[in-house]
């Protein structure tokens, strides 16, 4: 495989993070990096690499990269609005105004929105619309006007900060839709990368055809996320997973607590017992003090330790393994 | 049948709803014209029975039902009272009852003047789409109109026909700012529609208008404004104005009666309304803000327009360079691909994968303040040698993680934001006084500035300093002592230097004389 180099590293990276990389960047890297993909080689390396890596090449419309990785599939009625929302914003007439800087009513858009998919309510879709474009793909700003005159009663008006480069991802996105009938097979390394990808961590026990091939194929793996220098693949006897050395170690008390609770799952708890379950063992390892079992059961989830079965049980996952919690003796926390 | 309503008219006319009936939409309407045709003064009078007859004879639409009295009494009170269009007077009436004539007092209606106005307007209103737009061209008249005023040797002040020139040229001003109004009128919509749609079209069409028609037509306007400005203040111009007005070719009655004293009044009733004109349109020209103000019809009013509209095609041209995407393409994209959402999929967000922390504690504690993209490079260079090992990593021990690790994040006064110390003015007036007055004065109205003073308080110092400048005037009351007006200061000739220190201050203010002040006795 042809060695990558830094900017293409730090495209690719983005990539994974936010799914779009776009021409408006603010750190001086990024500024760089942009720069670097208008040379037609680094967007040759880019896409050889993710193509070896896991049989996708990013959407690219003017130099605006999207790639959409992730697992399973966004309900039709959020794509539904997902594809009303840029209608509408890119029709509004205030688009329109270069003096606008891009801001636009909420309002209007949500009312435009609601005529398409009129299955739901007003506030119901301006919470998905802030789901997909402020949260996930953050091309939306909330902004507010401020509020000078604290004695009226005033209606509160919201607006959209749309970012420069919406129309060119959301062009991608469009892209994407429409190329969805071709799509080439994927070979059993990529099979793996995109599993890996997709669900952090591969079971020896459940996914047998994968894990034959992780085996025998780990270096090669191994090298292949080495290049990002930022993926680290951790393959024991019982699962694999890719560890990802941007984030911190988790430090949270929910995060002693989930680690904890996922070592004392055994055969499966059910889903009712399982805040009982939580607050035991919070309450030992910390007598003081109040812990979520939302936190926890989000935690259970999104470091692998456990997973719920359609029966609602919650089993643990051989990477409880992994880690180990020391308590002290003496007085601890 | 109403009689040869245009379209456009009967349109505007069924929208207004002279009179307020529901069944008969233009019964108000045709009642004006029954009054306006028939006029006043012969013929039969014009009362309920005459108009309820000609009404239903001549003015019912198909399928409308006859109006009877009740109707049209309906109707004509909105007229009369309401929109004032017509005028009703008690008469004696001569009734024709099939051969017996009765004389009965009856209410007789007549059109007023602002009836018949009305119904003028109402057809220049609808008219206006096609005149007004014609009338820019009327400007060449204008324009050699306003040359004919300017030169002397042109007036021909013997005739009737000069003042006629003069009538023309106002009324091909009238025509020609109704003529960019219109054009004003038409540029905001275009300008309006242009935001909607970005169609090339449209801006073309406004690209068009502006070069062609709006701006050649206002720099003639403009071109002419000084020459305008200059004949309204033109006294030679009035007068021959008001000479041809009364020339002998004049039709007036007095004229042809030869009423010279008439005339004479006549004459000067003219030149003022003539100079009343001339001001009028001068104003119009005037390029000070006030006129512009208060000017009705001012031609700098038109250049906002004009200026607008061009920075308006202006954003658009960028807009169109910039937006390579199009725009009304892309809608049809999206809304195909919205009737087919149920097929498509598009991924959810990719989870976040668990942290990095095979290293050793001491390594893990190098990198500890690193985040991000910086992290990511820094361990990179720790952990080649893990990173071969990892892939056997059956035989690793687990990751310890300490308890008490656990960090709760608690926020103590040293996180508050640093918060800036208003010094405040503490106002030292009070203690200045006393000082000034302990340190200088000798008595109530008496002081003396002289030798070494040291004082506490910058203010006293200032005064003892400044206080020295009203040595130099002759009049010394403009100055005072905190409110204490001074009635006399001189220099106490042949002394030394006076130095006055601050006590906070490594400065000394140097005067070259000691000096004397009185103040006024309270």
């Amino acid at each position: 495989m042809a060695v990558i180099k830094k900017t293409d590293r730090l495209i690719i990276n983005r990539l994974f993070d936010q799914e779009m990389f776009t021409t408006t960047a603010s750190a001086k890297q990024a500024q760089q990096a942009i720069l670097a993909y208008q040379r037609p080689d680094t967007q040759r390396r880019v896409n050889r690499y993710l193509t070896t890596l896991i049989g996708q090449v990013p959407m690219n419309f003017q130099d605006n990269l999207l790639l959409l990785s992730g697992p399973g599939r966004i309900s039709t009625i959020d794509l539904q609005i997902l594809l009303a929302t840029i209608k509408a914003v890119i029709n509004s007439p205030e688009q329109s105004l270069a003096d606008n800087e891009g801001l636009l009513a909420c309002q209007p858009i949500v009312t435009s929105v609601r005529s398409r998919v009129s299955q739901l309510e007003e506030r119901d879709i301006r919470k998905i619309i802030d789901a997909i474009f402020v949260d996930r793909f953050k091309l939306f700003k909330v902004r507010r006007p401020d509020i000078y005159d604290d004695e009226h009663d005033q209606e509160i008006e919201e607006y959209w900060d749309i970012s420069p480069d919406f129309l060119a991802e959301a062009q991608n996105i469009i892209m994407y839709l429409q190329s969805q009938t071709q799509s080439k097979p994927l070979t059993p390394v990529q099979q793996v990368n995109v599993y890996l990808l997709q669900h952090r961590a591969i079971d020896a026990s459940k996914h047998a055809q994968l894990w034959a091939t992780l085996q025998a194929n780990k270096v090669e793996i191994a090298m292949q996320w080495a290049q990002l220098e930022r993926f680290y693949l951790e393959c024991s006897d019982h699962y694999a997973m890719l560890l990802d050395a941007q984030r911190q170690p988790l430090k949270s008390r929910a995060f002693f607590v989930a680690v904890k609770v996922s070592q004392h799952l055994g055969d499966g708890v059910e889903d009712q017992q399982l805040n009982t379950l939580i607050q035991s063992t919070a309450a030992k390892l910390y007598p003081q003090v109040q812990v979520t079992n939302s936190d926890v059961r989000e935690l259970l989830l999104d470091l692998a330790l456990a997973k719920k079965t359609k029966a609602d049980y919650w089993r643990s996952r051989p990477m409880i393994t992994r880690f180990e919690i020391v308590e002290e003796n003496t007085d601890g926390e | 049948m109403s009689h040869q309503l245009s379209p456009q008219l009967r349109d505007l006319i069924l929208s207004m709803n002279l009179g307020h009936s529901p069944m008969h939409r233009l019964g108000g309407w045709n009642l004006l014209e029954i009054m306006s045709r028939h006029g006043s003064g012969f013929g039969e009078p014009i009362t309920i029975r005459f108009l309820v007859r000609e009404y239903n004879a001549e003015y019912l639409e198909p399928g409308e039902a006859p109006v009877s009295n009740q109707i049209l009494g309906r109707l004509l009170d909105v007229l009369i009272n309401q929109a004032r269009l017509v005028s009703e007077n008690t008469r004696k009436v001569r009734l024709n009852l099939d051969g017996k004539y009765i004389v009965k007092t009856s209410a007789v209606y007549r059109i007023t003047s602002s009836g018949i106005e009305f119904l003028n307007a109402m057809q220049r209103v609808v008219n206006a789409e096609n005149t007004v737009v014609a009338s820019t061209r009327r400007i060449d008249e204008f324009v050699d109109l306003v040359h004919l005023m300017r030169t002397q040797k042109q007036w021909h002040s013997e005739t009737v026909a000069f003042h006629d020139h003069f009538v023309k040229m106002l009324e091909a001003f009238q025509d020609v700012m109704n003529g960019m109004r219109k054009l004003d009128a038409d540029l905001r919509e275009i300008a309006t529609d242009l935001s909607f749609n970005h169609a090339s079209e449209v801006a073309h069409k406004l690209q068009l208008m502006l070069q062609k028609q709006a701006v050649p037509a206002y720099r003639k306007l403009q071109e002419e404004a000084r020459t305008i400005l200059k004949m309204s203040r033109d006294e030679a111009l009035v007068e021959a104005l008001g000479h041809s007005a009364m020339a002998e070719d004049n039709l007036d009655a007095q004229n042809a009666v030869g009423d010279a004293g008439q005339l004479l009044v006549n004459r000067r009733a003219h030149m003022h309304a003539i100079q009343r004109q001339l001001d009028t349109l001068a104003q119009s020209f005037d390029p000070t803000p006030s006129a512009i103000q208060n000017s009705f019809d001012s031609i700098y009013l038109l250049f906002e327009t004009l200026w607008a509209a061009v920075k308006l095609l202006t954003a658009e041209f960028d807009h169109v360079q910039r937006q390579t995407v199009d725009v009304k393409a892309l809608t049809k994209t999206i809304d195909e691909l919205l009737t087919r959402a149920e097929t498509l999929h598009l991924p959810a967000a990719l989870p976040s994968h668990l942290p990095m922390d095979r290293l050793n504690p001491q390594e893990l504690e190098k990198i500890e303040q690193y985040n991000g993209e910086e992290r990511t490079k820094k361990m990179s260079e720790y952990i080649s040698d893990v990173r071969e090992e990892l892939t056997d990593a059956g035989s690793f021990p687990p990751v310890q993680r300490f308890v008490k690790e656990a960090e709760v994040r608690v926020y103590t006064q040293a996180d508050n934001p640093k918060v800036v110390i208003d010094s405040l003015q503490v106002s030292d007036t009070k203690a200045a006084m006393n000082e000034f007055v302990q340190q200088v004065m000798q008595n109530e109205t008496l002081g003396v500035i002289a030798g070494e003073l040291t004082f506490q308080h910058a203010s006293a110092r200032d005064l003892a300093v400044t206080l020295f400048s009203a040595t130099q005037y002759e009049d010394a009351d403009s100055f005072a002592i905190f409110g204490r007006p001074l009635k006399q200061v001189e220099v106490l000739a042949d002394s030394q230097p006076v130095r006055i220190h601050l006590a906070s201050e490594a400065y000394v203010a140097v005067l070259p004389h000691a000096y004397r002040f009185e103040l006024e006795a309270q």
